[in-house]
């Protein structure tokens, strides 16, 4: 019996257009995503599991990834493919005869099940085929393929697909076989993708990864703990292998949905009956009053007036409204993607702002973002089903004879489905208000920012929102196919999301969009409003005029092919809708134009590609320039009048360039801003424009006659910058109402700059660029010339007058000598007594002022009215950190050391001379908790240490460049740390440091040198590596040790001139204090990629007769060496490790664990055996516990000892 | 007063033309369209009652072009269609409510007095708060005839109402209808010919998109007077009897066949019968326009 239904059934999925159809759509789509995933579309970054960099699209890691990404997509056919299996009998009504037939419940569930399976696999190897098609395609640029290794292919579904089809398919197919409802059996199929993200959440947040992995029901989470850490050679050459958890993870959900088939199979009944969805019994009626003798009747029915005049066709028009959301409101689907939604945006709200494990305050704009934002996923889902549901409501109901038989006039009932539909959605955002506000509460938090709540809902995300309810129920009019309409719906979702990698990047085209809106406490919305509200504008009257169009193509009565609608549309439009239309016609061509006119010619449009383009020509063009030598700038004296309101900067000054080298100088070459107007722009000695580049901004000037060495010359300089208009996006966030932050970098530079080059190596092959160098050799004389940070010059002479508006306090490096108000503005002189590097930066906000001091030194903090949270915190930072680096390094070079909050458009703090520009969202609103990590303290003690590192000691623009700066700061803020919050800190630190730096060098775009070698973008490298790298050698050699050395370092080259410093200088002071037992640490961690696998393999212990312990352990310890692209080689161990015993009974009051036995041993072999006596009861043993050495698996490290 | 086709003309995109060159000429008063399943019946009440178009033709209500000024027919129409349903978890009151809006009876007042005047008319005033989905058939048809009443129209538009129905619903829904009013069109279509024997002052017979027969029911029974023979057979004997016969109808009668014939002369020892709308019907049906020459 099995055997028959299940032949019945595949040959009834076989001989139907729908299995090849999705096997063909999910094959296009796989298609589409390898092509973009392999370099077609210029300016595309794409970027799925990891790929990228020197990995392939093709390598197991990829494959596996994009398999189970894209089937994962996939299970949405389930419902149609398992689902219908026994949907479709229901729908047939064929139940009622089948049922009768003695047929047993395993033979048709399991016949069904099997036969719905199989079809699904068959759907599901389009993936694998797209892919291994897609990289047989002989356009595609071949460098992004490897061999097609047949196991990387099938390993995916071994593992993920086939398993996953099953388990979800069974739940689905009992969800089918339950409710016998197509629309339940979806919903039930998304709400559990979307309850698998939500758990995906909270896994992420077990510590305990091999618990996490097999809690996953789809098997994800043991893949990606797997390959967390997995580099580019691991990525491209290993096959996933079917680990332990993965296998068991695999057993315990297929027996799960086993056990559940089985269940279906047992409680199934053949029967008539179908489960409906209802919170109340629906009693039928019955009528009682059976009396065939009749009543006369007669009819008096009271009169009543029909009015369709336009008032009261309006006052109908609300009531019906009102009708409509009511009956949108009370459908229990909507109800149930609403609580699901609440309870994803209420998990979401717990994670509010985290860096480092710390959160932020939940002030109005970040709990507006994220529940918002969490929301917005849900609010498609709602808008997709509604808008079919109303589209469709009379006809589903049967109604539709009725309604559209009576007198009302289309556009009423048009107009009140849609605004109904907008009326959800108001009260859909008003929810969201209304649990912003409880999760502020709940936090604590009190400062209700009502109008910012309104601002921001309503104004930016109602409108986004009701753009896409109106698009949404035009398609469902038009294409009057309900579940065609949502698939259309979910293409244009899809589409739009895509777009802009497929290089339509222009907003006029891109429906609902605008260059986007920002909020920042400091700014408010700022320069964004105005063309926001002129782009919602434009794509409002857009869908006017769709939403007349559709009107009249509206479905009214029987006729409902398009053609047939569409000659009735001229009977149908009425005189005021043309009106309407043409008037809508003509404000959106009108705004049209005048978006086009801000967009491309006040400013200049272009898309990525183009901007490649330039690049390439530039280095094309310029390269030649490089082994030019360039005068340096020595003094930099600019005025700078800020104009807030009118975002307008005036630059008004000289630069005093001298020839510093042996060699006389004819021409110089200028890298100018094209963007501002120039006043002036001259040299005080006779020079002739003899190139410019217009549209690069790039001057070459020759000398009449050439500045010889040592020789100067002015350059005077009046600029003035101001953003025209608005752009397709990328609005200049520097020159702001409240909050400009100006640097150097828009003045004039000089020297062709190779920091503009294009590094992607693939690209670079296709525009035929020759392999670059992606930082200078550290032997490279020319590079030891010039500091990391600046080309044009090294210790300068500054001074600076700085003005804006008279509500704004102006900050620039530098004294203040002179404070004075003309005109209605603030003017501030300021002026350096020593020279500092050629990095200035120009500040203006409305701000409030902490004001302190430290040895004279003068410390201020100035931040936006209401971040007060933790300036209290920074300023103790900054002491603390002068403290520490005066005594341990050299002396503070400055009289004074200032904080500056700017707005949170961009996510970082830089140390410029004795003036720090601090951003608002990274620590001036954390929310700072006694187990947290401070980061607001850290990050001003790391800025704090970049007066050292970059201001007095500068590295050379070589390999290792940052090793002097931020490797030096990473250590300098860990000690104070240390200092302040006590060496537990800085373990928690070090862990997510291990975390950042081996999940950094997993997604290398180019090689990973040794530390020492560093480039100087490679962040995980010079903060995360070097974090742990310093920490371990303060360890090893001691902090006085260490710290002698960085003295001794730091006093010889603090200010020097050119050739610059190197990291390997640096490390020569290191190796002399190091004792030779140890020189073997410099090599494992600053000269080579070292990494370790240390495990603890077992624990026990026993009771002694004299009251103390015993303890044996067995460790488990092997050391590698990595090469640039991760290939692993075992090498012989003979290193120091820590080994450590811990106890929770050391004190009684405070079940605390606490170490206590930690010493190095010599580890010289691979296994090695422990035993101690120690006084306390044993907790826990560990090898390297506090993750000294690198290591990957930093979990097994320790081992608790389980009570027996 | 009086609704006028002319001409209408009706072919479905899959081929099947409902309706061929439609003339009729509906007056005042309960008119009866009778017709088989199928006979294009839906299809013609559709098009009068705004919801589908025609090929050719023409439709008048009066001075309105029914196929050009839908809303305007719209305001005078009241319309039961052969199906319908209901939203779900709503109350006959709330609905007709609705319905009241939809007929533009703006005046809250007016709308509740009205509502509660049909839903006692039609007997549902005890159950007007339930849910109307748990309605029973011939509730849900009184129900529907109660929102066809709605805003005094002047054509209404019934389309099979008693299909389905148990003879006493059926009775109670005729004793309804037979209340609407002598003074505008209620055309009553149906296949069931009691339906129209009982109701309908004037008729017309349709069948494969075309009239057969238009009149009084009364002159149409007299009409076939005389030519209808009865004849009770065997089972078996019945297909050489077709073959022979013009044999119009046919039913079973205590385990033998009662058949009926039609012609002017009594064809084999048949009984002559007094006819009724019944033989009508039939004789109309089986042998098409011909009857209509009689």
């Amino acid at each position: 019996m099995f055997f028959k239904i299940l032949s019945f059934e595949l040959k009834y999925k076989f001989s139907r257009p729908a299995v090849y159809i999705y096997w063909g759509v999910l094959f296009g789509l796989t298609f589409l995503i390898v092509n973009a995933l392999s370099g077609l579309v210029d300016g595309v970054s794409v970027s799925i599991g990891g790929l990228g960099g020197k990995v392939l699209t093709n390598s197991p890691f990829v494959l596996y990834s994009l398999t189970t990404g894209l089937s994962f997509t996939a299970f949405i056919l389930l419902p149609a493919l398992i689902g219908n299996s026994i949907y479709r009998d229901y729908e047939s009504n064929a139940h009622a005869l089948l049922f009768s037939y003695p047929i047993s419940r395993f033979g048709y569930l399991g016949g069904r099940f099997i036969g719905g399976f199989i079809a699904s696999i068959f759907v599901f190897s389009s993936i694998g085929l797209g892919i291994w098609g897609t990289s047989l395609m002989p356009y595609l640029n071949q460098d992004f393929f490897g061999n097609n290794v047949f196991m990387a292919y099938l390993s995916p579904y071994l593992s993920y697909v086939i398993p996953n089809i099953l388990i979800v398919g069974i739940i689905i197919f009992s969800i089918a076989a339950i409710s016998r409802n197509l629309l339940a059996t979806y919903l039930g199929c998304i709400a559990l993708l979307v309850l698998y993200g939500i758990a995906g959440t909270l896994l992420s947040d077990i510590e305990n990864t091999s618990l996490s992995s097999l809690l996953d029901p789809f098997g994800g989470t043991a893949f990606d703990t797997l390959t967390k850490y997995w580099t580019v050679t691991e990525k491209n050459e290993k096959i996933i292998p079917f680990t332990w958890y993965l296998f068991l993870n695999r057993a315990i959900w297929t027996s799960f949905a086993l056990g559940l088939f089985s269940y279906l199979v047992l409680k199934f009944k053949f029967s008539q009956n179908v489960f409906h969805l209802k919170f109340r019994k629906n009693s039928r009626l019955i009528f009682a009053n059976i009396n065939p003798v009749l009543k006369v009747l007669k009819f008096k029915l009271p009169t009543v007036n029909q009015d369709f005049g336009f008032k009261s066709t309006l006052k109908q028009l609300i009531r019906l409204v009102k009708f409509e959301t009511r009956s949108m409101i009370k459908n229990p689907y909507f109800l149930g993607i609403l609580i699901t939604g609440i309870i994803f945006v209420f998990i979401n709200a717990s994670q509010l702002g985290k860096i480092f494990g710390t959160t932020t305050y939940p002030v109005t704009y970040q709990v507006v973002g994220i529940l918002g934002g969490t929301f917005s996923l849900f609010l498609f889902i709602i808008i997709t089903f509604l808008s079919g549901e109303i589209v469709w409501n009379e006809r589903t109901y049967k109604v539709d004879e009725l309604v559209d038989s009576m007198p009302i006039p289309t556009w009423s009932i048009y107009t009140s489905k849609l605004s109904a539909l907008l009326c959800v959605q108001v009260i859909l955002l008003s929810i969201i208000m209304f649990l912003g506000i409880i999760t502020q509460s709940v936090m604590g938090y009190f400062n209700f920012e009502i109008n910012l709540y309104i601002k921001s809902l309503f104004g930016i995300q109602f409108t986004y929102f009701a753009l896409i309810c109106i698009l949404a129920f035009v398609i469902h009019v038009l294409v009057n196919n309900k579940y065609m309409g949502h698939f259309i719906l979910i293409l244009f979702y899809l589409f739009s999301s895509f777009m802009g990698d497929m290089g339509l990047e222009h907003n006029l085209y891109k429906y609902a969009s605008s260059p986007g809106i920002m909020y920042s406490d400091m700014n408010g919305y700022g320069h964004f409003i105005m063309p926001f509200i002129i782009y919602r504008a434009y794509w409002f009257a857009f869908a006017i005029i769709l939403a007349i169009t559709s009107n009249s193509l509206w479905v009214r009565g029987k006729e409902t092919s398009f053609k047939k609608r569409f000659s009735l549309l001229k009977q149908n439009i009425k005189l005021s809708a043309k009106i309407s239309l043409i008037a809508s016609l003509v404000v959106f061509i009108a705004l049209g134009a005048f978006i086009f006119y801000n967009t491309n010619i006040l400013n200049e449009y272009k898309t990525s590609k183009e901007s490649i383009r330039e690049i390439v020509s530039y280095e094309k063009n310029y390269k030649k320039y490089t082994k030019c030598i360039q005068p340096r700038i020595v003094e930099m004296n600019m005025n700078v009048d800020i104009y807030p309101k009118q975002r307008s900067v005036n630059y008004k000054g000289f630069y005093i360039i001298k020839n510093k080298s042996d060699k006389a100088i004819d021409s110089i070459f200028i890298n100018y801003n094209q963007k501002a107007e120039y006043k002036q722009f001259d040299f005080d000695k006779k020079a002739n424009l003899s190139f410019e580049d217009k549209n690069m901004g790039i001057r070459i000037y020759k000398f009449t006659e050439a500045l010889q060495p040592n020789d100067s010359t002015y350059l005077r300089i009046d600029m003035n910058i101001a953003p025209k208009g608005f752009k397709n996006r990328d609005s200049n966030n520097r020159l702001l109402a409240n909050g400009t932050f100006l640097t150097t970098g828009q003045l004039p530079t000089f020297g062709y700059n190779s920091g503009y080059e294009l590094t992607n190596e693939r690209k670079r092959k296709k525009y035929n660029l020759p392999e670059k160098e992606l930082v200078a050799k550290i032997d490279d004389t020319q590079a030891l010339q010039n500091t990391y940070i600046s080309n044009d010059g090294d210790w300068i002479r500054f001074e600076t007058t700085v003005s804006t508006c008279k509500d704004q306090i102006a900050i620039a490096p530098g004294y203040l000598q002179k404070e004075w108000t003309e005109n209605g503005r603030n003017y501030y002189h300021y002026k350096m007594d020593s020279k500092i590097l050629n990095f200035a930066a120009w500040l203006s906000a409305d701000y409030q002022v902490l004001k302190d001091e430290w040895n004279g030194i003068k410390l201020s903090i100035y931040y936006h009215k209401g971040h007060e949270y933790n300036i209290k915190d920074m300023m103790k930072a900054m002491k603390k950190s002068l403290e520490y680096y005066s005594k341990n390094f050299t002396p503070f070079q400055f009289k004074q050391l200032r904080i500056l909050e700017f707005p949170r458009f961009s996510k970082f703090a830089q140390s410029f001379p004795n003036t720090i520009p601090f951003s608002e969202s990274i620590g001036f609103i954390a929310n700072i908790e006694d187990e947290d990590i401070n980061y607001p303290f850290w990050v001003t003690a790391h800025e704090t240490a970049h007066q050292w590192w970059v201001h007095q000691v500068i590295g050379a623009n070589v390999e290792g460049a940052t090793v002097t700066s931020e490797v030096l700061c990473q250590y300098s803020s860990l000690k104070v740390i240390e200092k302040t919050y006590g060496i537990e800190k800085v373990r928690d630190f070090i862990k997510h440091e291990m975390d950042s730096y081996l999940s950094g060098r997993s997604s290398e775009a180019h090689y990973e040198p040794p530390l020492l070698y560093l480039r100087p973008n490679q962040g995980y490298l010079h903060y995360n590596k070097g974090s742990i790298v310093m920490y371990a050698l303060s360890d090893y050699i001691g902090e006085d040790k260490l710290n002698s050395a960085i003295k001794k370092f730091a006093e010889k080259y603090a200010f020097q001139e050119p050739p610059f410093v190197t990291s390997e200088d640096f490390i020569k002071y290191i190796k002399e204090v190091t004792p030779d037992s140890l020189q073997y640490l410099i090599h494992d961690m600053f000269e080579t990629i070292t990494l370790y696998e240390n495990k603890v393999i077992d624990v026990n212990y026993s009771q002694l007769d004299n009251g103390k312990y015993k303890v044996n352990f067995s460790v488990e310890c092997q050391k590698f060496r990595a090469d640039s692209l991760g290939r692993e080689n075992e090498i012989a161990i003979n290193d120091w490790i820590d080994i450590a015993v811990f106890s929770k009974e050391t004190n009684d009051s405070i079940k605390k664990e606490e170490e206590i036995l930690l010493k190095k041993f010599k580890v010289t072999q691979k296994s090695n055996d422990f035993e101690f006596i120690v006084e306390h009861k044993p907790s826990k043993v560990g090898i390297d516990p506090y993750l000294k050495l690198i290591d990957r698996h930093k979990e097994d490290n320790t081992k608790t000892i389980s009570i027996i | 007063m009086e609704l006028k086709i002319v001409n209408l003309s009706k072919t479905y995109p899959n081929g099947v033309q409902a309706l061929k060159n439609v003339n009729l000429t509906i007056p005042k008063g309960m008119f009866g369209l009778l017709g088989p399943n199928g006979a294009g019946k839906s299809t013609l009440m559709r098009t009068i009652a705004t919801l589908q178009e025609a090929d050719n033709g023409e439709v008048r209500l009066n001075d309105i072009d029914v196929l050009k000024q839908k809303s305007k027919v719209r305001k005078r129409l009241g319309y039961l269609p052969q199906e319908f349903g209901v939203y779900p978890k709503i109350s006959a009151e709330t609905m007709l409510n609705h319905f009241a809006e939809l007929k533009g009876i703006s005046n809250k007042g007016e709308r509740k007095d009205i509502v509660k005047a049909l839903l006692e008319q039609t007997n549902l005033y005890h159950v007007r708060n339930k849910n109307i989905s748990g309605y029973s058939g011939g509730m849900k048809q009184r129900f529907g005839i109660a929102q066809a009443l709605l805003g005094d129209p002047n054509l209404i538009i019934v389309d099979e109402p008693t299909a389905g129905l148990d003879p006493a619903e059926r009775n109670r829904f005729h004793n309804l209808l037979s209340e609407i009013g002598e003074n505008i069109i209620v055309i009553l279509s149906t296949h069931i010919v009691d339906d129209v024997s009982d109701l309908c002052k004037k008729m017309a017979i349709i069948n494969q998109g075309e009239v057969l027969l238009q009149g009084d029911p009364s002159e149409l029974i007299e009409n076939i007077e005389g030519k209808i023979w009865e004849k009770v057979i065997e089972k078996k004997e019945l297909e050489s009897y077709q073959e022979k016969f013009n044999i119009i109808s046919s039913r079973l009668y205590l385990g033998k066949i009662i058949i009926h014939a039609f012609g002017d002369t009594n064809p084999n020892s048949f009984e002559p019968i007094k006819p009724n709308l019944e033989d009508v019907y039939f004789s109309s049906i089986k042998n098409g326009k011909k009857i209509v020459n009689l």
